[in-house]
């Protein structure tokens, strides 16, 4: 094994493969900084270009276009409130509050150093769990990914802030959005009223641009200034301060990274629900819970450790069993079989060394995209400042031309300005667009595994398969916290307050 | 209008969009109906309790539910924030309001009809002059330096298929 982490490193370290990865990372900087653009976005329009290199110098290309995405997806989030995808929504929460509080350097820094450190130790756990990794995966079926994604939308407990029945109605219909189109399962056309566009459903990206970037923007015209009016609000803070915020919470990298490399791992589950649990796991386990959401910088360490690790954990199940665990992977696939490797057990014992050099990938490409990142922070940190009448005309362009490019079809820009207005009035009503989101990244997956659990296992598969029924209790648990803590707090608050009353009486 | 109006209003087109769902669902076959038919009707009654609720409280409490009740959750926050977003507007904001959905759909329309990279063109030289935050010149430099970006990133670099738009038959007819 220590030969294939050596041969891994040494078939990186030739001038082909880094000038590969210093483009990539590049690029993916810029793709993932674009709305609507992603991670899959940048590895497809790499694909053409990969033929006829050298296997390490074409996955540089690829992963690191793929790793820079997802720091670039943080930085609109974190500047504008606007993910790129879904991804980065979980940054919105804390991040842009710290940009409006002219944090915004700071967040961008421990966004950069929580990626880099996640997709370290994500790295390096990836490569110590290869052999134990395999059995844990097979034991999973789908009832137990069903009741993982019943997980992810029970997190949204946490993220009602002010109205749980508004955002639990919220998400709602973001399930049932997620269901307009062709139903998978029995090839029924749903909500689609005869429209042929309506057959292939929402797309996921076209929404998330209306919903948070259109809307935004709505919301700056109406402002008439900049984000940050810099006469109001001057930018207090420093690239080390979130350098050393990252270090400083170290614990809850650890943490995040490993949630982020185990959801990374099961196939399907995708970065969005990742970094959605790191948040609402950073926020359960804080000192301070009533911080996050008003610019706590715990919110932006942990979701970007999480998604950093995340990209090693999706590795696995395409790696060992030419399984992809999302879309980018099954790119990624499609590169293998342009490289002629083929995916699957062999390639944890005969290719081995390929595999380190794709861990290596990772680690160099991370710490490449956060001295980037790092350096062009204070630089980033300026955009917000700009006044609204340069960014709403800018801003809207690039977002309606980037749903235009997501699918290539003119129906997504009228499906962005839908969703534009949808998330202006839910943001002005206080119908969480958060909730909304999880809904629809989460519906799928829910309608899908129940339909083969009830098929394989019958009606009471809860109650029948023992990893299912944990997975069951611990739903129930992680649903019911937050309703414990608030009723333990207030009656600490109350024992303390009765204490105060009969020291006071005593003392009378 | 007050915002409880606002609120009812909003409310009942979310109970309208969840009976909907269930009239639909209704003519769909059990299994493709199984998880929509019962989370509209989740849907409804979250709704109705949240009408009851915001209609039996006070406007400052607009904010809770019976939920935030039991939890305490984040009530004081939001009330509060309820507050200061609320107080200070001036009663025209509808106005802006409707001036910011124009200028959104202003540009939807504009693609619809010239396509993406031309719409791009007239909308942000439109938008800089009619704002006059720069001088004309100022913003026909920057319209046409930001215009030729899009052109570059989605056409040259992204190799994006180009939209010609509704008016491209009558370009066509008299070219």
């Amino acid at each position: 094994m220590l030969e294939a982490i050596v041969s891994g490193l040494a078939a990186l370290l030739t001038p082909q493969a880094l000038l590969f990865m210093l483009i990539g990372v590049v690029y993916g900087l810029i793709i993932g900084i674009l709305p609507g653009l992603g991670g899959v976005v940048a590895m497809a329009l790499l694909l053409p270009f990969t033929y006829g290199f050298e296997p390490a110098a074409t996955l540089a290309l690829l992963l690191g276009a793929h790793i820079a995405t997802v720091w670039g997806d943080s930085v609109t989030s974190i500047l504008f409130s606007v993910p790129g995808s879904a991804k980065g929504l979980s940054l919105c929460f804390d991040g842009y509050p710290m940009t409006k509080q002219g944090q915004a350097t700071r967040a961008l820094a421990a966004s950069a150093t929580g990626a880099l450190l996640g997709g370290v130790i994500g790295a390096v756990f990836l490569a110590l769990s290869i052999p134990l990794i395999r059995p844990v995966i097979l034991a999973l079926g789908p009832s137990e990914y069903l009741m993982m994604a019943l997980w992810g939308l029970t997190i949204i407990a946490t993220f009602s802030e002010g109205s749980l029945i508004k955002g639990l109605a919220a998400s709602a219909l973001g399930v049932l959005v997620a269901f307009i189109g062709m139903d998978v399962v029995t090839a029924t056309p749903r909500f689609t009223f005869g429209s042929e566009f309506l057959m292939d459903g929402i797309s996921f990206p076209v929404a998330m641009i209306g919903l948070f970037a259109v809307a935004e923007m709505m919301k700056l015209y109406l402002k008439g200034t900049a984000i940050v009016d810099r006469s109001l609000i001057t930018e207090v803070s420093t690239v080390w301060q979130g350098i050393r915020d990252a270090f400083h919470h170290w614990w809850l990298v650890v943490r995040s990274s490993l949630l982020g490399l185990w959801i990374g791992v099961l196939p399907g589950v995708g970065a969005s629900v990742a970094g959605l649990a790191a948040y609402a796991q950073a926020m359960q386990t804080s000192r301070n819970p009533e911080k996050f959401g008003k610019g706590a910088v715990e919110g932006v360490i942990a979701p970007d450790a999480t998604m950093g690790a995340n990209e090693g954990g999706g590795l696995m199940p395409t790696l060992a069993f030419g399984i992809p665990g999302g879309e980018s992977m099954a790119l990624l696939l499609v590169a293998f079989i342009g490289l002629g490797v083929v995916p699957g057990p062999d390639m944890l014992t005969k290719n081995l060394s390929l595999v380190f050099s794709m861990v290596w990938i990772i680690v160099l490409a991370n710490i490449l995209v956060t001295l980037i990142g790092l350096a062009i922070c204070p630089y980033l940190a300026r955009l917000p400042t700009l006044h609204a009448n340069l960014m709403v005309p800018v801003v809207l362009s690039v977002c309606f031309v980037g749903a235009f490019a997501t699918r290539g079809h003119i129906e997504d820009v009228v499906v962005a300005f839908v969703f534009g207005v949808l998330g202006y009035l839910m943001d002005k009503y206080h119908y969480s667009r958060a909730n909304f989101v999880i809904g629809m990244v989460l519906a799928t997956m829910i309608e899908r595994n129940l339909h083969i659990s009830l098929t394989l296992h019958g009606e009471f598969f809860i109650f029948t398969r023992p990893l299912t029924l944990i997975l069951f209790i611990l739903v129930i648990v992680t649903t019911a916290l937050p309703f414990v803590r608030s009723w333990h707090r207030k009656r600490s608050a109350a024992a303390r307050a009765g204490a105060t009353v009969g020291t006071a009486g005593g003392g009378t | 209008m007050s915002r409880r109006t606002q609120e009812n209003i909003i409310a009942l087109a979310l109970l309208g969009i969840f009976i909907g769902v269930i009239v639909m669902s209704l003519g769909y076959g059990p299994r493709a109906r199984m998880i929509p038919l019962p989370l509209a009707t989740l849907g409804i009654i979250l709704i109705v309790i949240q009408l009851i609720w915001q209609n039996l409280r006070s406007t400052d409490e607009l904010q809770m539910d019976m939920l935030s009740m039991l939890t305490r959750q984040a009530e004081g926050a939001s009330a509060a924030s309820q507050r200061s977003e609320e107080g200070g507007k001036p009663n025209s904001t509808w106005r802006r309001e409707v001036m910011a959905l124009a200028i959104v759909a202003a540009l939807v329309a504009l693609i619809l009809l010239m396509g993406p990279i031309p719409a791009v063109f007239v909308f942000a030289g439109g938008y800089f002059v009619l704002s006059r935050h720069y001088s004309w010149f100022a913003g026909l430099v920057y319209t046409i330096a930001f215009t030729l970006a899009i052109y570059l990133l989605f056409v040259v670099a992204l190799e994006v298929q180009l939209y010609y738009g509704l008016l491209e038959p009558l370009v066509e007819r008299y070219r």
